[in-house]
């Protein structure tokens, strides 16, 4: 009796099938886009297998200013987010300016607004400021700088939670067995705080660096839609072209975005360390 | 900067104190009450000191006011005569062993180790171009900071672990790490804050002995925190016994289980009888309704009739035939405890904890002696509490947080109450007496606690225990921090929480000074 009892646990198992709706999930949203985006990359607008698409995309000299821009926006903003987000969440993360926490939620306040509305708030903000040093808007006159102080506005409280979570989690005892050990403030700060939160800043990194790869509406509030990133090409083939491989192309377009994202995020994987992934912050 | 000795050392060596806490007080900014009070302390050079004393009592804040990772309030801490109690920690000599190790997760052994090797500089003469000889700072080379993490590697018994990572030790190990971690240093003073607390039983055994071996041979001042009274008296050369952020006796351990200063102390290292007892004439002291043959030394001490504790130790207490001994009592428990057997003797409604190696029968009746030395007499802190009071409005009185009716007339000779219940003297005046600070004293024996917490509107927590023979001494302490000391004969839970009930009848006031 038992036996049959076993047998029929081990064809039904409840904690397994629990799994089913996220598979379905990831099957529908996630692979079978892939797969598409995959299929269309890699044929005409005949069905057939081509390697037209990529010639199309890496012919044009265009294509390669606006990818190089894009990484160079994506690099720049996630930099300076990490600059700015890293102090606020140490100064968060400690209870004696934060006892209630409340400091958390105003810093993240502005992510209940929608962000559209919220980037042309800051571009009329941003211009106002600075007509008394330039004399003209800066969205028109230097469109790359417009665009990386809206990316950072709005990818900032992105930068701050993860790094904020890691440095919750800091030993305070190691803190102070490096000042007990002679390590003045600053190397106290290099030599444990930085080690200690490299998992929270590699969050940090990929919470910033992958929304500004993609995102190209704050890129178009803030540079007047004078200036194009990756994402305004992907959008002009899938949206506006009306030519027949318009969604190929496109799709090749994707392929590439999300290449420069897997390998950045290799790239930090690898510089993050080997155990330091289990502990990250969200990830 | 790296930690440099003081140069001055050299210079003051005829101050046998490495270090000295002069009233040192703690305060935390979210607190009422000092967690550490006028606390006073020498220390010789090479010593072993431990800091011991239940949670919470001041021990741990006290090493890290050391260590500096606490400021004092007030008082000053010198090393080698030079104040140092405002330095930051990274500029003291002095290295910490902390409770949960607190190593670099992210660095091996040999860089865990060495973590202070590096950031140290040390100095070194050179003859400039002039002929001077100039004192210059430089790194420690990388074989010389080899070299002594091997060595300290070697002195806690690690040799060749140098490559492992931090996550692959035991709880054994990575305390041995944290304490070659510090003691590479060479630091003046070792830090060891309940280095053992983690470890189970029998390693901690082992460590204890290893430790007071590492002492001998390394030779720096140790100052070591426990709440663990039996490594205290294995490894230290002197125990500081604290108790609520004061020091309730110093001295070597042999000193503090014998000759206990108050009945804190007494419970606290290891077992003992404590009694309630009053001086008597011809070097006697009754408790237990007898009369007991006490130790000249502590007879003069104190006055006849006197209120003292007095401590028996288990072991000291010899077993009689009936009546060959002061008093006769019937064992109500036997446990066998491998190299005795423990009796609970009762004598009257006292219990009396006995240790010896004969076997009784429990219901046995047995005649108990002790011989007068090991009759341990002190002075009982006090029999009563004392709070600050002040007359209400409506002639109520007001202390410890509450409002109570009692009759302040006694206060005021001549004085009465008139016809509109005024408070007038002799000649019909009114006397002004909101507001007017009094004593309030009540006797322990005035305060009897409940758990119903409708039976009075004073509410705390027990937070010590204290078995005194036939009853406990209780202190229940209010959420305002008020403290009241009581007696009862029942057994009580630390951290219960309570009704304190006041008998009004036996509260005595009394006016401050001779205020008019």
């Amino acid at each position: 009796m038992s036996e049959a009892v076993l047998k029929q646990r081990k064809r039904f198992n409840f904690r397994g099938s629990l799994c089913i709706p996220y598979g379905v999930f990831m099957a529908l949203f996630v692979i079978f886009p892939l797969l598409l985006i995959l299929y269309y990359a890699f044929t005409d607008e005949n069905g057939k297998f081509s390697f037209g698409n990529w010639g199309r995309v890496f012919s044009s000299p265009e294509n390669w200013k606006v990818i190089g821009a894009t990484f160079m926006i994506a690099a720049i903003t996630t930099i300076v987010c990490i600059l700015i987000a890293y102090p606020i969440a140490y100064l968060l993360s400690n209870k004696k300016y934060n006892s209630n926490k409340v400091l958390v939620y105003i810093f993240l306040l502005p992510m209940w607004i929608n962000f559209v509305i919220r980037t042309i708030g800051l571009k009329a903000l941003v211009n106002a400021f600075f007509k008394v040093f330039i004399g003209a808007d800066l969205t028109a006159t230097y469109p790359y700088v417009a665009i990386i102080i809206g990316m950072v506005y709005d990818y900032l409280p992105f930068a701050i939670l993860p790094l904020y979570n890691q440095m919750l989690k800091m030993d305070k005892n190691q803190i102070e067995a490096a000042a007990d050990l002679g390590a003045n403030p600053f190397q106290v700060f290099t030599k444990t705080i930085i080690p200690m939160t490299i998992p929270g800043i590699v969050s940090a990194c990929m919470m910033t660096f992958m929304p500004t790869m993609s995102s190209y509406v704050i890129a178009n509030k803030m540079s007047e839609n004078s200036t194009k990133i990756i994402g305004n090409i992907i959008e002009f083939w899938f949206g506006q072209s009306t030519s027949p491989i318009s969604n190929h192309v496109g799709s090749a377009l994707s392929l590439v975005m999300l290449m420069i994202i897997g390998v950045t995020l290799l790239i930090e994987k690898s510089l993050s360390g080997k155990e330091d992934t289990k502990k990250g912050g969200i990830w | 900067m790296a930690k440099e000795k003081t140069p001055v050392n050299e210079v003051v060596e005829e101050n046998p104190y490495i270090i000295e806490l002069i009233d040192v007080c703690k305060k935390f900014p979210d607190s009422d009450s000092y967690a550490v009070e006028n606390f006073n302390l020498k220390i010789k050079k090479g010593e072993f000191v431990t800091f011991l004393g239940p949670s919470g009592c001041g021990k741990t804040t006290t090493l890290r006011m050391i260590a500096g990772f606490e400021l004092p309030t007030s008082g000053i801490i010198n090393l080698n005569g030079q104040d140092i109690s405002l330095l930051p920690p990274y500029k003291r000599p002095i290295n910490t062993v902390f409770q949960r190790y607190a190593l670099f997760a992210h660095l091996n052994i040999y860089n865990n180790i060495a973590f202070g090797l590096k950031l140290k500089k040390i100095p070194y003469e050179v003859t400039d171009k002039n002929g001077n000889t100039v004192t210059k700072y430089r790194h420690l080379t990388k074989a010389e900071i080899s070299e002594k993490v091997k060595n300290a590697l070697k002195v806690v018994d690690l040799e060749g672990f140098e490559k492992r990572d931090i996550s692959t030790l035991s709880g054994g190990q990575q305390q041995r790490i944290a304490i070659a971690r510090a003691i590479v240093n060479e630091p003046e003073i070792l830090l060891l804050d309940e280095p053992l607390g983690a470890l189970d039983l029998k390693m901690r055994k082992e460590m204890q002995l290893e430790l007071k071996e590492m002492h001998k041979k390394i030779g720096i001042t140790f100052i070591y925190v426990t709440h663990d009274q039996e490594e205290a008296l294995t490894m230290s050369d002197t125990i500081v016994v604290m108790n609520d952020g004061e020091i309730q006796q110093v001295g070597k351990p042999k000193e503090i289980y014998d000759e206990p200063n108050n009945a804190f102390v007494a419970d606290f290292i290891g077992e003992s009888n404590i009694y309630t007892g009053t001086m008597a004439k011809d070097n006697k002291v009754r408790f237990l309704n007898k009369y007991w043959d006490a130790d000249p030394v502590d007879f003069g001490k104190f006055p006849v009739n006197e209120k003292v504790d007095v401590v028996v130790r288990p072991e000291d207490i010899i077993l009689t035939k009936p009546g060959a001994g002061t008093v006769d009592g019937v064992i109500s428990s036997k446990i066998f405890k491998g190299m005795h057997y423990e009796y609970i003797i009762l004598v009257g409604k006292a219990e009396v904890v006995v240790q010896s190696t004969a076997e009784l029968d429990e219901g046995a009746t047995v005649g108990l002696k002790v011989d007068p030395i090991n009759i341990q007499i002190m002075k009982k802190p006090f029999v009563s509490n004392f709070y600050d009071g002040y007359i209400s409005r409506n002639y109520d009185v007001e202390f410890a947080g509450s409002e109570f009716d009692l009759d302040i007339l006694p206060l005021f000779p001549g004085a009465k109450y008139n016809d509109e219940e005024t408070l007038v003297d002799e000649n019909g005046q009114e006397i002004d007496v909101e507001n007017l600070e009094i004593n309030v004293e009540v006797p322990f024996e005035a305060i009897t606690i409940s758990d119903d917490p409708n039976a009075s509107d004073i509410h705390g927590n027990i937070i010590s225990l204290i078995y005194i023979g036939d009853h406990y001494e209780i202190m229940v302490r209010t959420e305002d921090d008020e403290d009241f000391i009581l007696t009862t004969p029942d057994l009580w839970n630390e951290n219960d929480t309570v009704s304190v009930i006041i008998d009004l009848e036996k509260v005595h006031l009394s006016r401050k000074g001779a205020k008019k």
